[in-house]
């Protein structure tokens, strides 16, 4: 078995196949990332867990701290999906590109976020005091900084998963 | 098709840009084993649907103007039509 391949729904582990049901059923197709953890039961359940956790940041908050991690990390597949998403809940694709460089300034309070996980992972997980202040005065509170963080550490997931496999970008033709 | 599938759901609009008309579309695409042409239109916006139902907060009515339904109801008998699934069913 090459451990890197993309797995059908038949390869996987018993255990893990139910995902693949779940995302043909919502999604009508199986993200390549989630194929690619699927190859270990634990690794695909937990990390679904992850995904599925209640949040308190918002679908839009939720995408710029994705695309902010992704595009640190250079990891394209993650970005072309995250772009995506964001298109979806509004973003214009200038809004994307900024967002993609650590700021958002068409909006304060999301500024703030994106510049706080900008500076989180470009300061080796310490925040810089200033940008965290400002985080803090746009009305955000300790827990929404704990689901910034769950957030970051999704994305530093699927960021190492897909550069490390070089994931191809789900379907090609209609992305 | 991906500028416009959310506003042109014809074959005929499509085959107008490539200035044929829908006929020869379809034959051509006929030719190469292709799907037909109004299938490809058909899958973009479903696959659009779905990836709002996951991906976002947006209501069914919401979607449906979104994708250029003119109606919910149009949208509704569309979708469940094309998945055999309610859209009910897959929103969170």
């Amino acid at each position: 078995m090459n451990p890197i391949t993309i797995p059908t729904k038949e390869q996987v582990p018993q255990e893990s196949r139910k995902y693949f049901d779940y995302f043909m059923t919502k999604l009508g197709m199986m993200p390549n990332l989630h194929a690619v953890m699927a190859w270990s039961e634990p690794g695909i359940s937990t990390y679904m867990q992850l995904q599925n956790r209640v949040r308190l940041l918002d679908r839009r908050e939720s995408e710029i701290v994705s695309l902010v991690v992704s595009a640190m990390h250079e990891a394209d597949y993650c970005l072309e999906t995250h772009a995506m998403i964001a298109r979806l809940n509004g973003l214009s694709d200038a809004q994307i590109t900024e967002v993609k460089g650590g700021t958002a300034q068409f909006d304060g309070r999301l500024n703030t976020l994106a510049r706080l996980v900008h500076s989180i992972l470009q300061n080796k997980t310490r925040a810089d005091a200033a940008t965290l202040e400002e985080f803090f005065a746009a009305g955000y509170e300790f827990p929404h900084l704990l689901d910034v963080i769950l957030t970051i550490a999704d994305n530093v997931i699927s960021n190492i998963v897909s550069n490390t496999v070089h994931l191809p970008a789900d379907n090609p033709a209609s992305c | 098709m991906e500028t416009n599938f959310r506003t042109q759901h014809t074959v005929r609009f499509y085959a107008g840009a490539l200035n044929k008309s829908p006929k020869t579309l379809a034959n051509h695409f006929a030719l190469f084993n292709h799907p037909a042409p109004s299938k490809l239109i058909q899958r973009r916006i479903v696959q659009e649907a779905r990836r709002y139902l996951f991906y976002t907060d947006k209501t069914a009515k919401e979607i449906a103007y979104s994708l250029g339904f003119a109606s919910p109801a149009h949208f509704s008998r569309f979708f469940k039509n094309q998945t055999g699934a309610n859209i009910s069913s897959l929103q969170k």
